[in-house]
């Protein structure tokens, strides 16, 4: 095995400048400090452990220094160590307390944040970051639970309710928020360093939620005024989204909005539009009913994007569906579908192919289109009297089946078999009456040759005809009609 | 000078008596203050900015502005042509969390910068570096920001921001070789310092410092005097090291060390030798520390947990055919047992996976789903798996795909299959390269998803070699520096390895320009860097093997290319001629490449 070259360095001629120093990206300080002695002396005190391993580090491409002559540095104290005020402690929280009353007062406070700051700092450093936290808890577990408690027995309507409900949270984060810029360092350091310590964010929302849950008539009058609004949104009312928003954001920032919110909301739902799907098959036509399901989901899914949390989507869009469509797929396509297909309603059945096809129901629409073809072409096939025409309607059907496949069906892989199955099928229905009529088409269209018709509407007509020719399931007769 | 919470004194050096005081008015303390050589900012409460300038003996008010909100912090470092003046003034701001720029001497408001956020500026900065100006502003939960500065208009611009620790930060300027240098102390002190134009950010080897001022003397010139609790420091900035050593001596040896940020600890698994006993013993120990990241986390638990895979090793097993799993978790700065999984084989490797574990053991793939029961306990439930390896001893996930290293069979590519609950084969590379004994090489693989047919697409090819001279046992995505957004280098993925040997290493994933650009660059080094003995670099790197030996291909040794900046000038010109590049930007670029590392 061959060594690894070295790192060579010529030696350089006294004209060659240096190279350019390196630089990276950590700093290592050389320092000493001061512990007892009043004098010190950076070249006798003992480095840093990491030191010499930091150094060895880069031993390759360190250029080496002369060590520097040992120098001395004389600091004196002229004084005693500072002592702390008497009543320092009390006297800090007294300043700091009534700035939090009047925070969540909304007075003003006569002392200045940056000095508030400063005092949380200093109670920090002397180490009571841990009773300051306590003491901050209890005040504001006083304030939130007041202010919780005033709001039981409030306004019987429910708009107003909530409006002051918002305002209770609303308040409460700001007031969080500024105690929280007062009270940084603590937030920053003892509340990082101690183990099963909230911030104080976080502190304020427990709170907040704890005494919700001692006033259960606030949370359920609360929850109660939501699910009012959103019914009355759905009956076409204008209601205020915004306060929807924000007390459903509050719902989400405390924690409990998929308990306390989100499944009696659910229930609502799914409720509301049961009714509503039973009332509307009743009194409308298919096609209006479609557009309906449509536009209800479309409203449930913008709610989802302006005041409800994005969780709750799927299950929301999912229970509209099932109580709107799903439950109604069988009643739907009995009344409606014939009459659309007959109908050619192309826009009709690409909203019920989209709209089934939310709720796994393609399959049921697919039999419909087979049971459909069957019906209706049976009465193209069996009808002796309109044997002349039999050709011709059949190529008409099959060729506005796939226009509808084309348009309105996505060109559904599934959709095409059966189309191709029912047509075989029915063509099959009458022994060989059909294929004796495919073959005298056939012919009549050859005798005429090109009189009348393009030679390309020619061939488009043969492709179409040869696509019932493959239906049949008789090969003789061609034999037969050609002798 | 002194500033106090009602005055601000000039005292005389010599004779050490007060010349001139300026008191705040009656009712109004000064909160925060700053100062250069002639003025003095202050501000009292209830947003009041007052300006002073120093006289000859002398502080005379000049002007004072009143804010609609109270100021958290303040600078007038001179940044212009007088060093010892300031025409514009930095100020922070409670309650509207802003950053001000005012003209001085009249406190005209000449720029508004919203910061954003909820958290107060609490240190501000103005500074110049390679001769640009910029605005630092630091928050109070560690987060700095940096503006560049127009200091004719008082324009930011460029705005960037980095996190520097979690604490409040204070930011002072100093001066070392004679280079200009912003301390920024925290619980994460940094020094912020310009090269190329580009603001960049290192380490110092110091915790929680509160307070940094410039102590410069004749006996310690350029020194620094560094506060932290109940602690003062005086020291000089050493040459910038590329990375911080601490040793914690354990006594034993470590074979595996995992860490869990949520709990704060590292778990070693380590090995014991007994040389007490007559026998040649061993006891293995997972051990629990305090103070990319390794945890294990299960979906429908929000715990973390370590998860440690064992194996009986009996004498007369050819392979062990029995291991465990041991689920932990730390409690009080403890382990407890939470539960444990037999298994039919030595679980060679361990990963968190979709919020389920997966584990190679002997030659199959398990993928264990975490359950917990109507009485509270949890338990390991095999999902699914995958055979057909020889023994799988490396496993490595990203998203829902799997990439295993198989003692004999190299390497293949899994993937999981949600809906299915199941793992099947995607690719693998069908080289015969041992996983376990590799002969030092390193190499890479792709999936070729453009080929035409499914044996072409379920073959992993050979799109790099080099002969690294190590054994590597342990990949990592991550960096050994910051990553900053100021660096073009910043935005190239890096690996970290660890060898046998105890090496670290740096592999980067370079942009083809920058490829093509450095390999011409090392052509011509081993031309100029002659190994000791006359020994070839390039058959050195070359990809070497019991079967074959080809020359590297697609790797770069980073460690040859940054040896250009050691060479002598002559030699460099040398090298510039023949890659037709000027050594002011190869020094350039081979700079930056040593800032991945």
């Amino acid at each position: 095995m061959s060594l690894p070259t070295k790192r060579s360095s010529t030696a350089g001629s006294s004209l060659s400048p240096p190279p350019p120093m390196k630089k990276a990206k950590s700093l290592l300080l050389r320092s000493s400090s001061d512990d007892h002695d009043a004098v010190l002396d950076p070249s006798s005190m003992p480095l840093d452990d990491d030191l010499p391993n930091a150094r060895a580090a880069n031993l390759a491409r360190k250029k080496a220094t002369p060590p520097q002559p040992a120098k001395k540095l004389l600091i004196k104290l002229h004084k005693a160590k500072p002592t702390l005020p008497t009543n320092f402690e009390e006297d800090t929280w007294a300043k700091l307390k009534s700035a939090i009353c009047a925070i969540f007062l909304k007075q003003p406070n006569s002392c200045d944040l940056e000095k508030l700051y400063q005092a949380v700092n200093d109670l920090c450093l002397y180490k009571m970051g841990g009773n300051l936290y306590q003491r901050i808890e209890k005040e504001c577990e006083a304030h939130i639970s007041a202010a919780l408690q005033s709001l039981v027995g409030q306004s019987p309507d429910l708009v107003v309710f909530l409006s002051l409900v918002e305002r209770c949270w609303q308040d409460l984060c700001d007031q969080m928020l500024m105690i929280r810029g007062i009270a940084l360092y603590l937030d920053r350091t003892y509340v990082k360093q101690t183990a099963n310590v909230r911030s104080l964010w976080d502190m304020g929302l427990q709170l907040f939620r704890k005494h919700l849950s001692l006033s259960p008539e606030v949370e359920h009058k609360t929850v109660t005024g939501l699910l009012r609004m959103i019914e009355s949104e759905r009956k076409g009312e204008a209601v205020d989204r915004t306060l929807l928003n924000h007390l459903l954001k509050m719902f989400t920032a405390l924690g409990i909005y998929a308990e306390s919110f989100e499944k009696p909301f659910l229930e609502c739902t799914s409720e509301f539009y049961a009714a509503e799907g039973v009332k509307y098959m009743q009194q409308s036509d298919v096609p209006d009913y479609l557009k309906h399901v449509e536009i209800r989901l479309q409203e449930e899914h913008e709610r989802c994007l302006i005041y409800l949390d994005a969780s709750t989507r799927k299950p929301l869009i999912a229970t509209a569906e099932k109580q709107l469509l799903e439950r109604h797929i069988p009643a739907i396509l009995d009344k409606g579908f014939a009459m659309l297909m007959d109908g050619n309603r192309i826009e009709d059945l690409q909203r019920m192919y989209s709209l089934f096809s939310r709720v796994n129901a393609l399959e049921s629409l697919r039999q419909a289109i087979s049971s459909y073809i069957r019906r209706t072409g049976q009465g193209i096939v069996l009808d002796e009297e309109k044997d002349k025409d039999m050709v011709s309607s059949l190529l008409e059907f099959k060729a506005s089946l796939d226009t509808t496949w084309e348009e309105s069906f996505s060109k559904n892989e599934a959709f095409c078999n059966t189309i191709k199955d029912s047509f075989e099928h029915l063509i099959n229905l009458r022994q060989n009456r059909p294929a004796e009529l495919i073959a005298k088409f056939l012919d009549e269209k050859l005798r005429a040759g090109n009189k009348g018709t393009s030679e390309e509407e020619l061939e488009g007509t043969l492709d179409k005809v040869l696509v019932l020719f493959r239906f049949i399931q008789v090969c003789l007769v061609f034999h037969w009609w050609s002798s | 000078l002194q500033v106090t919470s009602s005055s601000v004194r000039l005292v005389s050096s010599n004779p050490r008596e007060l010349r001139n005081e300026w008191h705040a008015p009656s009712g109004y303390s000064v909160n925060v203050a700053t100062a250069n050589a002639t003025q003095v900012l202050l501000a009292t409460g209830g947003g009041h900015l007052v300006y002073l300038e120093i006289g000859d003996g002398i502080l005379q008010e000049v002007k004072h502005a009143q804010l609609e909100y109270e100021i958290s912090c303040l600078d007038i470092n001179p940044i212009g042509e007088n060093p010892n003046h300031s025409n514009l003034a930095a100020v922070g701001m409670w309650t509207d969390i802003s950053v001000r720029i005012f003209s001085l001497p009249d406190l005209s408001l000449i720029t508004k910068e919203q910061l954003g956020g909820e958290i107060i500026p609490r240190s501000v900065l103005l500074c110049a570096f390679e001769g640009t100006s910029y605005l630092l502003c630091a928050l109070g939960d560690g987060h700095l920001l940096n503006f560049m500065l127009n200091i004719s208009t008082g324009e930011l611009t460029d705005r960037k921001k980095v996190s520097l620790g979690t604490q409040p930060i204070t930011l002072r300027t100093f001066s070392s070789k004679n280079t200009t240098h912003v301390f920024a102390a925290s619980d994460r002190p940094t020094v912020i310092y310009s090269s190329n134009k580009k603001l960049l950010y290192s380490n110092v080897n110091l915790k929680e410092v509160s307070h940094m001022c410039p102590f410069n003397s004749a006996a310690f010139p350029d020194s620094l005097a560094i506060a932290k609790e109940g602690e003062l420091t005086i020291g000089t900035i050493d040459d910038i090291q590329k990375l911080h050593i601490r040793s914690i001596p354990l006594g034993e040896h470590a074979r595996r060390i995992c860490h869990q940020e949520q709990s704060r600890t590292f778990a070693i698994c380590s090995l014991k030798y007994n040389p007490a006993s007559g026998e040649d013993s061993e006891m293995h120990f997972v051990r629990l520390l305090d103070d990319q990241t390794f945890d294990c986390s299960f979906s429908d638990d929000n715990n973390v947990y370590y998860c440690v895979g064992t194996a009986y090793v009996l004498p007369e097993e050819n392979e062990p055919t029995k291991g465990r799993i041991l689920v932990f978790a730390v409690e009080d700065g403890k382990l407890q047992l939470i539960a444990e999984k037999e298994t039919k084989g030595a679980v060679y490797c361990l990963m968190a996976f979709n919020g389920k574990l997966l584990a190679a053991i002997n030659q199959k793939i398990h993928l264990y789903k975490w359950v917990l029961w109507d009485d509270g306990t949890h338990e390991l439930q095999s999902e699914c798996g995958h055979h057909g390896h020889i023994l799988a001893l490396y496993v490595q996930t990203r998203g829902d795909f799997i990439v295993v290293g198989d003692r004999m069979k190299s390497i293949s590519l899994l993937i999981y299959k949600h809906e299915e609950g199941a793992i099947e084969e995607r690719a693998r590379d069908y080289n015969a390269n041992w996983m376990s004994e590799n002969s030092f090489n390193l190499f890479t693989v792709r999936k070729n998803s453009e080929g035409a047919t499914d044996e072409e697409r379920g073959r992993l090819e050979v799109v790099g070699e080099y002969h690294l001279g190590e054994f590597v046992n342990r990949f990592r995505h991550g960096s050994l520096v910051m990553r900053l957004p100021d660096s073009d280098v910043g935005q190239i993925p890096t690996v970290i390895y660890g060898t046998i040997n105890g090496v670290i290493g740096v592999i980067a994933s370079l942009p083809h320009e920058q490829y093509v650009f450095l390999e011409k660059l090392q052509s011509n080094l081993r031309k100029v860097i002659k190994g000791v003995g006359g020994l070839s670099h390039e058959q050195w790197r070359s990809f070497n093997n019991e079967k074959k030996t080809v020359e590297a291909r697609n790797f770069l040794d980073g460690d040859l290319i940054e040896s250009f900046l050691d060479l002598n000038r002559s030699k460099m010109d040398e090298i510039s001629k023949a890659v037709d590049v000027s050594v002011e930007e190869l020094c350039k670029r081979v700079e930056e490449l040593t800032r991945l590392h």
